[in-house]
């Protein structure tokens, strides 16, 4: 369904990306500085390759060649930032209304509400995103981009900005949100926990190079090959930059 | 005691404000995207009035529009409208003086946006122009805010290239400053001090009202 593959010339290596999914929940895994935000904004539009062809579905979002280059607008992609993005002078209401602009004006108060239900974000209806809870912001994050219909998902680091008690209260949910989206969702993390609790797919991508995806069993037993299991989750636990 | 220069100051610094909240935005929103040689260009021509004494601005105003120049003399002939010596010449001269006032703290305030949150309108599909005015300049806005009334405290103060451009005809072209000029120059000082108290009262007020804008914004974003 996503296709990508593409170039990008960077300051200290040159990006190669090759993402070929259908369905499911994939993960870029890698260091820092590894290229992986910088692979989901050029599937996003936000930035643009050097060459290269990306297709989501039958649509063609670039292709070098036939120098077609879509704007993020019209590219059907979520994306969910780093640190969320919540617009500071929008309520969650006005946040999530933003994201309904394709529909008339007088239907977009009813389908935020219906949003705001389904996040259960109701009661927070009129709060601006500087008095919100970490997890209160994802929530909103994620109703906002549900609410403009994307066909694919791309999750920035989905946690890197909670701390790991609350990360492992939001996973299920997170997961279960997932799962409910129709299209497919590619997550960048350096997190290894993350990925194997969230993903089906996972390529590992090291200084700009996206290695073959594999499954996450496949995944786990490369890890644990190159980790002794005891580090594993130590490693994990000190991650957090 | 005629109050035709203090109405005539207020206008044009009102209008001038205006002006330059338009064209200062635009300039630091665009400038900051050009490649960096002709950013620099722009900044410095941008940023010159702040440095230069008014009455080279004035100078300069006047070789472009004075009536016997080429925009002056077009202006003239096709329209018979002088450009110089009018109440409203002074909007001219003080929006190119305070120009830079509002260039630069537009530009400060661009600076420290968050892109991504262009970028997430973007992905979400809202057009650049809601982008601009919704969620860009309202994030930018306690700058934004700062520049205007600091253009209007500055508007209200500008002397040298008004009094080039507009001159100083009483109940035409007076503005305070060249009025209190005009009238110690004729040795009435009683009149002159009148006005020079009105002035501070007034530049007091603005930039009271300064500290107090941005005052409760600065707490909250900390």
């Amino acid at each position: 369904m996503l296709y990508a593959d593409f170039e990008k010339q960077l300051d200290l290596f040159t990006l190669k990306v090759h993402i070929d999914l259908d369905s499911g929940i994939y993960s870029l895994f890698g260091a820092s500085g590894a290229g992986k935000s910088m692979t989901l904004k050029c599937i996003a539009g936000i930035e643009k390759p050097d060459r290269g062809i990306i297709r989501l579905g039958d649509r063609v979002l670039f292709d070098s060649d036939r120098r077609i280059d879509l704007p993020p607008q019209k590219r059907g992609v979520g994306y969910l930032f780093q640190e969320y993005a919540l617009f500071p002078d929008m309520t969650v209401k006005g946040n999530i209304k933003a994201g309904l602009h394709r529909l008339p004006r007088k239907e977009r108060n009813a389908k935020a509400d219906e949003l705001m239900k389904e996040f259960r974000l109701t009661s927070l209806a009129d709060q601006k995103p500087i008095r919100l809870s970490g997890g209160e912001k994802q929530r909103v994050a994620l109703a906002r981009i549900f609410a403009s219909e994307p066909e694919v998902l791309l999750l920035d680091e989905p946690f890197s900005s909670l701390d790991t008690f609350l990360k492992w209260e939001l996973i299920p949910y997170f997961k279960e949100t997932l799962q409910s989206f129709s299209g497919c969702s590619i997550m960048v993390s350096h997190d290894i926990d993350e990925v194997v609790s969230l993903c089906g797919m996972v390529s590992v991508i090291q200084s700009g190079v996206t290695e073959p995806a594999v499954g996450i069993d496949a995944f786990r037993a490369m890890i644990e090959e190159k980790l002794p299991a005891k580090n594993l989750s130590k490693e994990s636990d000190t991650k957090n930059d | 005691m005629d109050l035709y220069p203090l109405l005539n100051s207020l206008r044009i610094a009102a209008i001038s404000a205006v002006i330059v909240f338009f064209i200062g935005i635009a300039a630091a929103y665009y400038i900051a995207k050009c490649p960096r040689i002709v950013k620099g260009v722009l900044d410095v021509i941008l940023t010159l009035p702040l440095v230069l004494p008014p009455t080279v601005v004035g100078y300069l105003l006047l070789l472009v529009l004075g009536p016997k120049r080429v925009i002056g003399s077009f202006f003239l002939e096709s329209f018979n409208v002088k450009l110089t010596m009018q109440w409203w010449s002074a909007i001219f001269a003080v929006s190119v003086i305070v120009l830079p006032l509002m260039y630069r703290t537009a530009r400060g305030a661009f600076e420290n946006f968050d892109e991504n949150l262009a970028s997430a309108g973007r992905t979400l599909g809202l057009s650049n122009t809601y982008i601009f005015w919704r969620i860009r300049i309202p994030a930018c806005k306690q700058g934004i805010i700062a520049g205007v009334v600091l253009s209007f405290a500055r508007a209200l103060g500008e002397y040298g290239a008004t009094s080039m451009i507009a001159g100083y005809t009483p109940g035409k072209t007076a503005t305070v400053s060249t009025a209190v000029y005009n009238l110690w120059r004729i040795g009435n000082d009683e009149l002159a001090l009148k006005w020079v108290l009105i002035n501070i009262a007034i530049s007091a007020v603005v930039l009271l009202c300064i500290n107090l804008i941005e005052k409760p914004y600065g707490r909250r974003s900390k």
